[in-house]
């Protein structure tokens, strides 16, 4: 997994060579052959890299979906930054920041499906984030958010996720 | 020891300017779209930043186009209410350290390295010198 994240991470500063345009890259890449994981990568201007990995057990996670987690997730870590007892470089561990995640799904799938509109409350229940340097940049670093569970867990569990 | 604890009280600003600085830009640079250059940057840097965090922005910015840059504030906020002139001079740099490191936050959170020093010549005018430092 590890290894997965640098690779990522190095895919991304190669991908942001190309087009500075937008600001956030939304890119489905390393589908690995034994564990179908999805990575998605998300950059902001201040050169802070999210990383998420997700393990798609049944169905994909949709596009928007996907930018609303990471609006989120940005919007998270400002105020995190904004924290005057955080030191920038200090990992973030934090339950309530995950809960923001927290996305329903109930439009998007087709009532036909039983199994997904029982289980379509998906939360993020647990994660910790880890705290990368790139190699490329003087200041900026990444964040590796990991996402290992399907949607059939209930939001009473404290789970915890972490990557190292 | 007058001028050694000052020195340290200026450090002390600065760093929290620094600090202050970095959330700062993080919350204004959410939305915005991403920058071209470095030139950019400064652009922002005295046109939002300034106008959200003085209200106003920078009367003048200068560049020699490599690595060094002078923004000139003609009615700098903080220091309005102390004089019209040279009077209180000498007092003027403990106001300004927790600026210099503002920017020096700022900037440091876009990915620059950067040296910022201010002077002032005649009150409430003043003027912050940039240098960035190239790795």
């Amino acid at each position: 997994m590890v290894h997965t994240s640098l690779d990522v991470v190095d895919e991304k500063i190669s991908a942001m060579g190309k087009a500075l345009v937008d600001q956030r890259e939304l890119y489905l890449g390393l589908l690995y052959p034994t564990e179908d994981y999805k990575v998605y990568g998300y950059v902001t201007n201040s050169k802070v890299k999210f990383v998420m990995v997700v393990d798609s057990s049944n169905t994909a996670l949709r596009d928007n979906e996907i930018r609303s987690m990471f609006r989120k997730l940005h919007n998270s870590y400002t105020d995190v930054m904004c924290n005057p007892f955080y030191n920038p470089g200090d990992r973030i561990q934090s339950r309530t920041l995950v809960v923001l995640g927290t996305m329903t799904r109930q439009k998007t799938l087709p009532p036909s499906q039983g199994q997904a509109v029982t289980a379509c409350k998906w939360a993020v229940l647990g994660g910790t984030w880890r705290r990368e340097i790139s190699k490329g940049d003087s200041a900026g670093s990444s964040f590796i958010f990991s996402l290992l569970q399907g949607p059939t867990r209930t939001p009473d569990h404290k789970g915890s996720v972490s990557l190292a | 020891m007058r001028a050694e604890e000052n020195g340290r009280c200026i450090t002390k600003l600065e760093n929290m300017g620094f600090r202050v600085g970095q959330g700062l830009i993080e919350r204004f640079t959410k939305d915005t779209a991403r920058f071209k250059d470095e030139l950019d940057i400064m652009k922002f840097i005295c046109k939002d930043f300034w106008t959200t965090v003085f209200k106003k922005q920078i009367d003048n910015l200068r560049t020699n186009h490599q690595g060094i840059y002078v923004l000139q504030d003609n009615k700098f906020r903080l220091l309005t209410q102390m004089s019209a002139g040279k009077q209180y001079l000498e007092h003027a740099s403990k106001y300004l350290a927790f600026t210099c490191g503002l920017i020096r936050g700022g900037l440091s959170n876009l990915g620059i390295k950067s040296i910022v020093t201010a002077e002032v010549s005649s009150m409430p005018a003043c003027k912050f010198q940039v240098m960035i430092q190239k790795l």
